[in-house]
């Protein structure tokens, strides 16, 4: 911080007269630039300085370019014959050098060449960097044959006010100071600047103070504190330091946020403020510096003032007191932001979320899926639970009616076992008895008596099922239920179904077994009625509906319809058209629709296809109440 | 599966079994060889129509219901052959549609199960006792059709305008014949066919089912 101040508030004013008319031949030999810098080596707004001059010349200025710094130090030598001797130095080192280009940094320089120096680098083309003293009756700076250069505002203000409007219950302010002539310099400004602000805010310089008395005060400010920070070359002890050193060890003892003037002391520990921007000083003293080493007539190129204030800030700073980003005055820059863990991974963080998104889908969408499956199963088993009965019913129908069935599985043994036990009787009186034949025999009885207790066994299990009471069925339900088992098969033989049901059907009193029975008989019979059909014709379709006092079920199919002359016999027991059936099958469903006081028919449609009906009657008085409670 | 036993009583005659139910096979095989008959079993329709002919006596025991190929079915496939062998019919199924099919067809008997003893053996014997009558009549029938194919076309001929009633005279006219011409063919006729009237050549010609021209 002292570095530029120096630099920036005492600006460099050549004394020196410039001679530099380049010849032809200057072009080609390396160019000599002599810096001086007012202070002593190592100040941060030096190296700065020299470093941004130094890349833009060698950057912009075509052949080789001589760079001589020289730190004159004044700040700490101050006598006079020091200067004196420092001036005869510098006259007799460059003497013999063709010197190109002058630049003086900083106020020392030029009193110095005013002082002693006013031959040495006369004639030479001069660049001075410096800063505008607001003080009031302060030297102006005037454009000289010459001579040029970048004056820069110096502005002490805008940090104060910034910590006021960052810290609105501010008190007090506690502005830091060296001792040094620089420090000292900025502490006349910054009263000077300062008095317009202490009707709001009580403002207290800490100037002429040791370091270690700095910085025990600084450790217990009082509550609705800010410290503004300007420079310290040199302590009340006159021991000459960095100021760059001094605001670091500051900010950290501070109990009160610690503002600045200078951006190089940014990141030391200061919160911010509206800060002298040396970089950027030092990159438009270098494109001066070009234009003049290019052959631009120097008295072609007038004097700059320039402002290089900006507001900065230190990201860290700004959490470790609390201050939201969103109150800094507009177009802040604001450095040392340290990533949030967010901000750092952030597209590690979009990407995991992402997967861990997906990956919850993909979860969800599988118990979804599963509780499905899970429903699906419990739906299929059940509805193969239905479809073996009705199969099992089926089968039966197909073998010859439950009965005629039955009837035959125990015909059979019956027959074999009277067959031989008389064949038995026929061996004893003839008397040819063979024990061995008998035994064998009997073993045979024995056998075939257990196969017609079986029968008797299933036949009983059968009559229970047949004889479950009549209840109110909507024959919608009948349909749609036997429509799902024939599903499977319906789809392997491409069979489209179609249902146009009575929505509001009342229901018929009925065994649900065995009209599903039917329905299932009626359904596979038209089924097999496509099967020889081309693919568009496979189609079979299921009505309902209110007839008077009775309920209809339809089925058609699109097949060749029905042989008129059979007609009349399709009901009949044994008959049928089929190769490989019994002929049974709609003689049962007869049984079955007449048991219920209904009725069963077949007709052709005229447009093509068999149509099978049946009807059941409605309870007259009952239907209505039927129809609510069952729907 | 067919097997097959020598009985006592009936000599060059046997019984065949074809039904699908072993138990029935095996009972109906114990009665008939307590009641002395020789038989043979079988599982089905078609592995009784592997077995060669038969040509003696017999009768099958046929049920009806059977997978594959049904008693009636083989009923039907014997009926074209030559003087077939009778058939009962069994069937736990009995109803009388298809009982009535089976006799039109002509079944001996059809017998529901489970049936006596008596019933099944009185009808095998009726069985053979109208096969053994058929077979006669159709070996007679078979001896006639022998001697009648050994005619030349003109015998043929003129047998078929003899049994008409005609005289030579008149055939020889129809022909176009020399009536002496006739004469020797008749006579041949006569010969060839074992017959010594007019009236003998009719009842062959009925018997073999050759019309008069």
């Amino acid at each position: 911080m002292s570095c530029l101040c120096r630099m920036i508030c005492f600006g460099l004013i050549g004394l020196l007269q410039f001679s530099g008319v380049a010849s032809a031949s200057d072009t080609t030999r390396a160019k000599n630039v002599v810096l001086f810098f007012s202070f002593g080596t190592g100040l941060p707004v030096y190296e700065v300085l020299y470093q941004r001059i130094r890349e833009t010349i060698q950057r912009d200025v075509p052949g080789p370019v001589n760079l001589y710094a020289e730190h004159l130090d004044l700040e700490r030598f101050p006598t006079e014959s020091y200067q004196q001797r420092l001036s005869d130095l510098y006259r007799e080192k460059y003497a013999e050098k063709h010197i190109d280009l002058f630049i003086r940094i900083g106020p020392g320089a030029e009193k110095l060449i005013e002082k002693y120096g006013k031959d040495i680098f006369s004639n030479i083309p001069t660049l001075l960097l410096e800063t505008a003293n607001p003080l009031p009756r302060a030297r102006r700076f005037e454009k000289e044959p010459l001579k040029t250069g970048i004056v820069a505002d110096l502005d002490l203000g805008s940090s104060l006010e910034t910590a006021l409007s960052l810290h609105p219950a501010t008190r007090t302010a506690f502005v830091i100071n060296g001792a040094s002539a620089h420090d000292r310099f900025l502490e006349a400004v910054a009263r000077h600047t300062y008095r317009d602000h202490e009707g709001r805010v009580r403002i207290e310089y800490l100037s002429g103070l040791s370091i270690q008395e700095l910085l025990d005060k600084v450790a217990v400010l009082p509550p609705d504190s800010v410290v503004i920070f300007l420079s310290f070359l040199c302590d009340a002890e006159g021991e000459y330091v960095y100021s760059r050193d001094v605001v670091r060890m500051v900010s950290e003892k501070s109990n009160a946020p610690v503002y600045s003037v200078l951006s190089t002391h940014l990141g030391e520990g200061v919160v911010g403020g509206r800060l002298l921007d040396i970089p950027r000083a030092g990159d438009d003293a270098g494109k001066l510096a070009v234009r003049i080493l290019r052959g631009e007539p120097v008295d072609a190129i007038p004097m700059v003032r320039e402002n290089y204030y900006t507001y900065m800030f230190d990201w860290r700073q700004l959490r470790r007191w609390a201050i939201s980003e969103g109150k800094l005055p507009g177009g802040s820059i604001v450095l040392y932001k340290e990533l949030t863990f967010f901000e750092k991974y952030f597209w590690y963080v979009i990407g995991l979320t992402l997967l861990g998104i997906i990956e919850t889908i993909l979860l969800i969408s599988l118990m979804v899926l599963n509780r499905k499956q899970k429903k699906t199963e419990k739906m299929l088993l059940l509805a193969e639970g239905r479809y073996r009965e009705m199969l099992r019913f089926e089968r039966i129908s197909r073998l010859g009616q439950l009965i005629t069935s039955l009837a035959h599985e125990l015909k059979q043994p019956l027959a074999a076992i009277l067959s031989s036990a008389q064949a038995v009787l026929r061996f004893i009186k003839a008397d040819k008895i063979d024990l061995n034949l008998f035994q064998q025999v009997l073993g045979n009885i024995i056998r075939d008596d257990k196969r017609a207790a079986t029968v008797i066994t299933t036949l009983q299990s059968m009559v229970k099922k047949e004889e479950r009471a009549k209840e109110p069925i909507i024959l919608n339900r009948v349909l749609e239920d036997v429509a799902a088992v024939f599903m499977s098969e319906a789809i392997e033989s491409n069979l489209t179904i179609e249902k146009e049901f009575d929505e509001s059907l009342p229901p018929a009193l009925g065994s649900a077994a065995q009209l599903e029975q039917v329905a299932l008989n009626l359904i596979m019979n038209a089924g097999d009625a496509l099967s020889q059909s081309p693919s568009e014709k496979k189609r079979i379709v299921l009505q309902t509906k209110m007839t008077d006092h009775a309920v209809q079920v339809t089925v058609r199919d699109f097949g060749p319809g029905i042989d008129e002359a059979k007609r009349d016999q399709l009901f009949l027991p044994f008959f049928t058209t089929k190769k490989s059936g019994l002929g049974m099958g709609l003689a049962i469903c007869k049984s079955i629709i007449a048991e219920h006081g209904g009725r069963i028919w077949a007709e052709n449609h005229p447009d093509g296809g068999a149509i099978f009906s049946f009807e059941l009657p409605v309870p007259r008085n009952e239907s209505e109440e039927h129809y609510h409670l069952y729907r | 599966m067919n097997y097959r036993c020598l009985g006592m009583n009936q000599k060059n005659t046997i019984i065949f079994i074809v039904d699908d139910d072993a138990s029935m096979r095996d009972a109906l095989s114990y009665l008939l060889l307590a009641a002395g008959y020789e038989f043979e079993a079988f599982s089905s329709a078609e592995a009784f129509l592997e077995r060669p002919r038969f040509e003696g006596l017999g009768c099958i025991v046929l049920d009806v219901l059977m997978s594959g190929m049904t008693g009636l079915d083989l009923q039907r496939e014997l009926a074209s052959a030559h003087c077939p062998m009778p058939i009962i019919f069994i069937t736990a199924h009995g109803d009388i549609p298809m009982s009535v099919e089976a006799m039109k067809r002509g079944a001996i008997d059809f017998l529901p199960k489970p049936f006596d003893d008596e019933h099944l053996l009185g009808a095998i014997e009726a069985a053979i006792a109208r096969y053994r009558q058929a077979r006669t009549v159709c070996d007679e029938t078979e001896a006639i059709q022998k001697r009648i194919e050994k005619l030349t076309p003109r015998e043929y001929e003129v047998f078929r305008y003899v049994i008409t009633g005609m005289l030579n005279k008149q055939i020889a006219a129809e022909l176009n014949i020399a009536e002496g011409t006739v004469k020797i063919h008749r006579g041949r006729v006569m010969e060839k066919l074992a017959a010594y009237s007019v009236a003998d050549l009719v009842r062959l010609a009925q018997k073999t089912g050759i019309s008069a021209i």
